[in-house]
This record gives C-alpha cells, structure tokens and sequence, in this order.
C-alpha cells in the first residue's frame, strides 16, 4: 500500500469511526427511552406542577414535536448529520435557545488559549526530561525526576486547581470570583494559574511516556552497534536514537492531547472559565441535551481527526508500518 | 541470649526459601510512608513560609511541621533498619542481597575474596543508626552489609561459612527453577520499594473502607446514633450534641473531638471521608470486575473467532476509541439522570453503567492482540494437530498466559473508576443518597467563603484522594513493571536469575 492510497483509506476511516462514534451517541437516547421509559421532555415537567394532565400531555407532545423527539431515531441522526455538515450547525439549545454552535463557538477560543500555551510549553519540557533522564537511567536526576512525575501524574487536575486557587488567592491572579476581561492579554492573564496546572500535571504524564519509548530504543540492537563502532553519546542519541524514536514521540503527543484537553475541560469548573468543558457540565446539570451532543460531537471530531493525522504522520515518517496489513494508532 | 542479627533469613538459606520475614514487608512500607511524610510536611512548611497569606496566619504550624518531619525521618530511618526486610538470593555462581535502603547487589561467588565484620565506635552503638556490618571484599569491590544490632561475631561467621558452603551446592540451580511466574512476581514485587508503599496504603484504605463498612450496616439497624463503631455518623449534624451549639459545631477547625474538622453542616469530614472510602471501593471493586470480565470475554472471543464477530468488536471498539477519555461518563451519567436521582444505588448503577460500556475498547484491544500472539505459537498448534478442542487450548495455553496482562488492566480499570467517580461528584452529577469524595469537595468550595481560613474543608478530602491514587499510581505501576520486565525495558526490572543470560554476567 503506498501512502497516498493508505491517505485516503485513513480519511475514510476517520468519517467512518466519526459517523460510528455519533451513532453510539444518538442510539444512547434512544435506549434510554425504549428501554427506561423515560424521555427527555419530563425534565421540562417541573414547568408545569399546577397544570391538568390532560393539558400537560398535550404540551408534552406538542413539546416533542417542537424538539424532533416525535420523530424516529434514525431521522433524527440523519437530520443531524445534514445539519452539522451541509450548515455547520448543531442544533438549539433547550435550556438558552441559542444556536449550539454558537456556543461552542464561543467557548472554544478560551479552552484554547489555556490548552495552547499549555501545550506548548509542557510538549518540549517532558521531551527534554525524558530524553535526559533516560540517559541517565537510574542515577539521582532520573530518580527524582521520576518520583515527581509519578506524583503529579497520581492527582486529578481540578485537586490541583484547587490548592492553587487557595495558595494564590492572595495575589491578583486568580481569575475567581471577578468578572473574566475581554481581549487576548487579559484571557492570557487569567489564564496563567490553569496554564501552571496543565503544565504541571501532563508534563508528568508524557514524561513517562517518552522516557519508556527512549529506554526502549536505547536498549535495541542498532544502538548497540553503533556503540561498538565508536560513535560518541552525541551521536548515538541525537542521530540513532532520536531519529527512530520519532514515529513514537509522535504518536506519544496525540496520546497525550485527548487527555490534557480533558483536564483543561475539568480544570474550567475550578477556575470558573466559560470554555468547552465549563458549558459542558453546565448542560449535564441542566440536562441541555442538545448541547451536550453538540460538545460531544465537537470533542469526537476533534480527537478523530487528530487520530487520522497521527496515523498518517507516523506511516509518513516510518515506512515499514506500511507493509503491515492493519495499521492502527497503538495505544 | 540471642543475637540480634536476622537468623531467619540466614537459617532459612537452602536458595529455595527465598523469603523475606514475613510481614515485614509492612515495616518497610510504613517506614517508607515516613519518609513520604516527611517530605510532605516540609513541603507543606515550604508553602505556607512562602505565600505571605499563609504565613501570616499558619507561620507557628510551619514550624511544627518541620519539626515533625525531622522526628519522622529519625523514627522511619530506625524502623527500617531495625525491623525492616533484608533480603538474600542465591543461585549457582552468584551471591544477591538487598538492604532495605541500597541497590540491589549481585556478587559471583568466584568474586568473593574475604568477609569481614565492621564494628562500630562501642561509644555510638547505642544510636541504633549505628550498627555492626559485614565487609564482602571483591577484586573490584567493596560491598559493606550493615546488621542491625550488636551481632555475635562468631557466631555471625560461622554463618557466612554456611553460607559459602550453601553457594557450592550443586543443586541450588533446580531450587529456583521449579518456581512458577508467580511466585518471583511475589519476590520481585516484595524486592520493589514503591510497589509495597503503594501496597501498604492501599491496604490502609482497604481496612478504613471495612470499618466504614461494618459502620453502615450497623447504622443501618439502628439509625441515628451520634457514633457508630467508635465513628461518628456522617450524616450526623453536630450542634446536636451536648457541649456544642451550632456556631460552634459548623466549620470546627481539627480537634480531639472531629478529627478532620467538620463541614458546613457540621458533619465529621473524617467520617465522611471513611464512608465516602466504602462507596468508592465498592464502585470500582464491582465496576472494575465487570469490566474485566468484559474486557476478557470480548478479547478472547474475538481473537478465537476471527470471521465477522471479530470484525464487529473491533470496529465498536475503534469507534468508542475516538471519545475522548471521561466524556462519555459526563455522557452516560447524564443520560442516566432520572435513575442516578430516584433509584437509591442509582448513583452507583450510572457510574458503573458509563464505566463498563466505554472502557472496555482498550483493554479488549491489547487482550485480543495478545490472544493472537499466543495462537500464532507453535505448540497451539501441536496441541491442535493432537486433537485439542479450543476450549483445552483456551484454558491451558491462552488463559494461564493472560493473568499479567489481565492484572494490570484490572489496576488500571481500578484507578480509572475511582478518579471517574470522584470527577463526576466534583461536577454535580452525583445524587444525595450517595455519599461520595468529588460531591463532598464540590461543597466545600461552594460553601467555605474563605477557604485560606477554613483549610480543612479542602485540605483534608483532597490529600485523602491523593494518597489513594497516589498509591494505586505506585503500585500499578510497579506491577507492570515486574510482571512484563519488557515494558520498563530496564535491566533493573529483570530478576536476577535472568540478568546473566542478557548481560553474560550477573
């Protein structure tokens, strides 16, 4: 398979899994109303204690029409489906009436600033410790190292989060409980106290994995040889080593990604910022089914195509994956 | 009089009763957990001198802290050395001990040129940090074995010439090759110094969650009582009691009476905490059992029947694979709102809903492609071509093969659940009949206005869920690394019966 062909079945697996993942999600309802009995309009209920039954069956079903609920499940997907990828859009909220994608839309930017610079800080960081520390496999660096990371990897984000909303709520930083400024700078600032905890935390976790890829190759046969033929350390690392290690370390950051999002998305209830993950658990306690769907579908999107990417990187950079029958990201 | 030198593991030296004293493991462990403490506490000193807030109110308790951490690491550095583990491994040609405080050491036999016994200054043995220890020379090296107490010197030479005798048994290589997997896994992870701190605090929280336990089924018979089982009640509401009203009873800083303080009912924190540690236990015993019961018939079916049921598994699989992780537990609980509401365990029954249906795609990979492996091995099919049916081969040569692998993933389904369950309290999505950690912490933060002065509404709960996971992060970890040695690919993670066939000598 060559890597155009192998391209373009990736993307088409990336639609597929997506279209798949989706599906899951909209059958999920379904089984909650087959199977439970229960349908989502009863959460409007509480609207309507004093009314007659006879009335409030009339509104419900009125209501259910109004939401797409009174029609079948494999409509609803499709309409879904026509929706997201022909409008861009998501849907209506039921709790606020606004557009989902919208709300998205305006969440997205302050995830992603906390996010970004996180990454870009936290990426180059555990690279560097892992590959250091994996030179010095054992000694007094290494173990620290080692120790710490296993700390800060064992915590949840938000715990995290709290103690640093507690320990700097002296100073000017902390975000809670003053209104969030407009503007890049001002999100940036605000930003700061979350930016520490990714970093903190996921520098932890991909430092472990970059470090057991590095043991890995540093213990195989060609490192050996090269060390048998004389080559200074230098070399060996920063030649050999690195240069296969690549695929790896590629496929190690987009390991990572989901994950540090996910923390950034929990980190967003701490430190009260209006992101992804804020709007998200406001709608699960809302029961704001649409944009949870949406929020999902957003996530899922995302994280599919960073998989397909990842998987054509990796072919990209290393050519004997290709002559395997089934290539899949390895976990 | 008897010597104060660990006879029980010299006399127990035929190299087949390679065993530690039995349970000092759990010395070791919480010596170690000194240490940790140690750290923590000048840690906490650390944090409080360095942000001016703090300071000004806490600067007294940095004090004490440090203090404290200094008596801790005294005492644990004396626990270990008198009680703690020392370990002795004999094969062959080569001679291994490990003290609890060093490296590993492997010694050839044909290395050992002269055994020697240090005495201490008589004026500094009565410090038990100063002992007696005993000097293996080698051509290159001097390795120093430090005893605990004042040791019969005779008497102690007399072993170590038993001792020379026992390495020229001729026989000593059989001793350990007879033992299966998983006993040197035992060995090796009772060799491991973070695998048995993570052990000795799981085990901790494994008897608090107990006491909770028998707690909540005596409470059950006979309800509100102020203490259950030497525990206070969690629901309990303090300004009931005599002697306090309820200014006092809510937001009561740590005292005699509330150990961990109390909330902003006036409830015990540390009996809520002890609760919440029975639920949480129960969720991910259950969740994580089902899940690996999932996880192995899935992998296993799907690696043995490889037409269109494999076919099926895999594609689901890959298509859960693309939610990112803890979405869909927001997800499925949140589907799952009117039951985790109404129904009493409903809380218990979404989380273990969302757990069993979205983390299986992983571990039902690596199990499949392990299966796979397995199958592709030449004596499956010998035994195939003599006629064994798939089940003789499932049970005698794919599930026996499995147990590592199967493990791991059990501590990692245990972890994951217990961060899912306390995540979803800490979002709201919780229900008031369960009492769990992330719901508890939540409020706290909603209802502490300053938390800097009522620290140990928060304080308390997050370092508990800490150490737990802290713990279970250790131990999982260490498991891994001793059951597939390949997977740290470290030398150190290989036992030492090994190490000679990859490095040629020990």
């Amino acid at each position: 398979m060559n890597l155009g062909q192998y391209i373009f079945y990736r993307i088409v697996g990336v639609f597929l899994q997506l279209l798949g993942a989706l599906a899951l999600v909209f059958s999920l309802i379904q089984i909650m109303i087959s199977f439970f009995g229960l349908d989502p309009t009863v959460f409007f209920l509480i609207n309507f204690r004093g009314v007659d039954p006879q009335k409030k069956a009339a509104v419900l079903s009125q209501l259910r029409q109004q939401l797409g609920l009174d029609k079948p499940l494999i409509v609803r997907y499709f309409y879904f489906l026509r929706d997201l990828f022909l409008k861009g859009s998501l849907g209506t909220s039921w709790g606020t009436g606004l557009d989902v994608s919208k709300i998205v839309a305006d969440a997205l930017p302050n995830t992603m600033i906390t996010f970004g610079f996180a990454f870009l800080i936290y990426t180059p960081l555990a690279f560097l410790l892992g590959i250091m520390a994996s030179q010095r496999r054992g000694g007094i660096f290494d173990s620290f190292i080692r120790v710490a990371t296993t700390a800060t990897y064992a915590i949840p984000s938000y715990i995290v989060g709290l103690w640093v909303v507690i320990l700097f709520s002296g100073y000017d930083l902390a975000p809670w409980p003053r209104p969030i400024p407009s503007g890049f700078l001002g999100l940036l600032r605000v930003s700061l106290l979350p930016i520490l905890v990714v970093v903190l935390i996921y520098t932890g976790f991909q430092f472990r994995l970059v470090r057991a890829h590095m043991l890995e190759i540093l213990q195989s046969n060609y490192i050996r040889t090269a060390r048998a033929k004389g080559l200074t350390e230098r070399t060996i690392v920063y030649k050999h080593a690195l240069r296969n290690a690549l695929p790896y370390f590629v496929t190690t950051i987009a390991v990572t990604f989901p994950i540090a999002f996910s923390g950034v998305a929990a980190l967003e209830v701490v430190f009260q910022i209006p992101g992804i993950g804020f709007v998200m658990i406001a709608a699960a306690n809302n029961f704001d089914w649409p944009i949870l769907i949406g929020v999902t579908a957003v996530f899922t999107i995302l994280n599919a195509f960073l998989l397909g990417i990842t998987d054509i990187v990796v072919i990209y950079l290393s050519p004997k994956l290709r002559f395997e029958k089934r290539f899949s990201m390895k976990y | 009089m008897g010597i104060g030198y660990h006879r029980e593991e010299i006399a127990a030296f035929p190299p087949s009763k390679f065993e530690p004293k039995r349970y000092t493991w759990l010395i070791n462990g919480i010596g170690y957990l000194g240490y940790v403490g140690g750290v923590l506490f000048i840690g906490f000193a650390l944090i409080i001198i360095f942000f001016p807030g703090l300071r000004a109110i806490y600067f007294n308790n940095a004090i004490a802290a440090v203090i404290s951490a200094i008596i801790l690491f005294i005492f644990s550095t004396w626990l270990i050395r008198t009680f703690g583990v020392k370990y002795f491994y004999i094969s062959e040609n080569a001679f291994a001990f490990a003290t609890p405080l060093g490296n590993p050491t492997v010694i050839s036999k044909d290395e050992i040129i002269h055994i020697d016994i240090k005495r201490p200054n008589p004026a500094m043995s009565l410090i038990p940090i100063t002992s007696p220890s005993i000097l293996f020379a080698t051509y290159d090296e001097l390795y120093q074995f430090r005893t605990s107490r004042w040791v019969n010197e005779q008497e102690l030479l007399d072993t170590f010439e038993s001792l020379s005798q026992q390495l020229q048994d001729p026989f000593a290589e059989y001793y350990h090759r007879s033992k299966t997997t998983i006993y040197s896994f035992l060995i090796r992870m009772s060799q491991d110094t973070a695998g048995m701190m993570g052990l000795t605090i799981i085990t901790i929280y494994l008897f608090l969650a107990v006491w909770g336990g028998i707690a909540m089924l005596i409470d059950g018979i006979k309800t509100g009582q102020p203490y259950v089982l030497f525990l206070r009640n969690p629901d309990f509401l303090n300004g009931d009691l005599p002697g306090y009203n309820w200014d006092i009873a809510i937001f009561h800083p740590p005292s005699n009476d509330f150990w961990f303080g109390t909330d902003f009912l006036g409830r015990d924190i540390f009996a809520r905490l002890i609760y919440g540690t029975t639920f949480t236990f129960l969720i991910a015993l259950s969740g994580s059992l089902v899940s690996m019961i999932i996880v192995l018939v899935l992998g296993v079916s799907s690696a043995f029947y490889s037409d269109w049921w494999d076919t099926i598994v895999t594609r689901v699989a890959d298509a859960l694979l693309t939610f990112p992780p803890f979405i869909p537990l927001i997800l499925i609980s949140t589907i799952a709102t009117p039951i985790r509401l109404s129904l009493p365990g409903g809380y218990f029954f979404a989380v273990f809903l969302g757990m069993s249906l979205f983390t299986w795609p992983l571990g039902t990979r690596i199990i499949r492609s392990e299966v796979i492996n397995l199958l592709s091995n030449e004596y499956v099919e010998a035994s195939k071509q003599l006629g064994a049916g798939s089940w003789h081969i499932l049970r005698s040569h794919i599930l026996p093969k499995i147990i590592p692998t199967a493990m791991i993933l059990f501590t990692y389904a245990f972890t994951d659940i217990i961060l899912g369950t306390t995540l979803l309290g800490f979002i709201g999505l919780d229900s008031e009949s369960t009492l769990t950690w992330g719901s508890d912490l939540a409020k706290a933060v909603k209802y502490g206005e300053n938390l800097l002065l009522r620290w140990w509404t928060v304080f308390f709960p997050t370092i508990w869920i800490f150490l737990l996971v802290f713990g279970l992060t250790i131990f999982s970890d260490s498991v891994r690394d001793n059951l597939d040695p390949k997977l740290r690919g470290g030398i150190d993670a290989v036992p030492y019966e090994y190490r000679q066939e990859l490095e040629g000598m020990p």
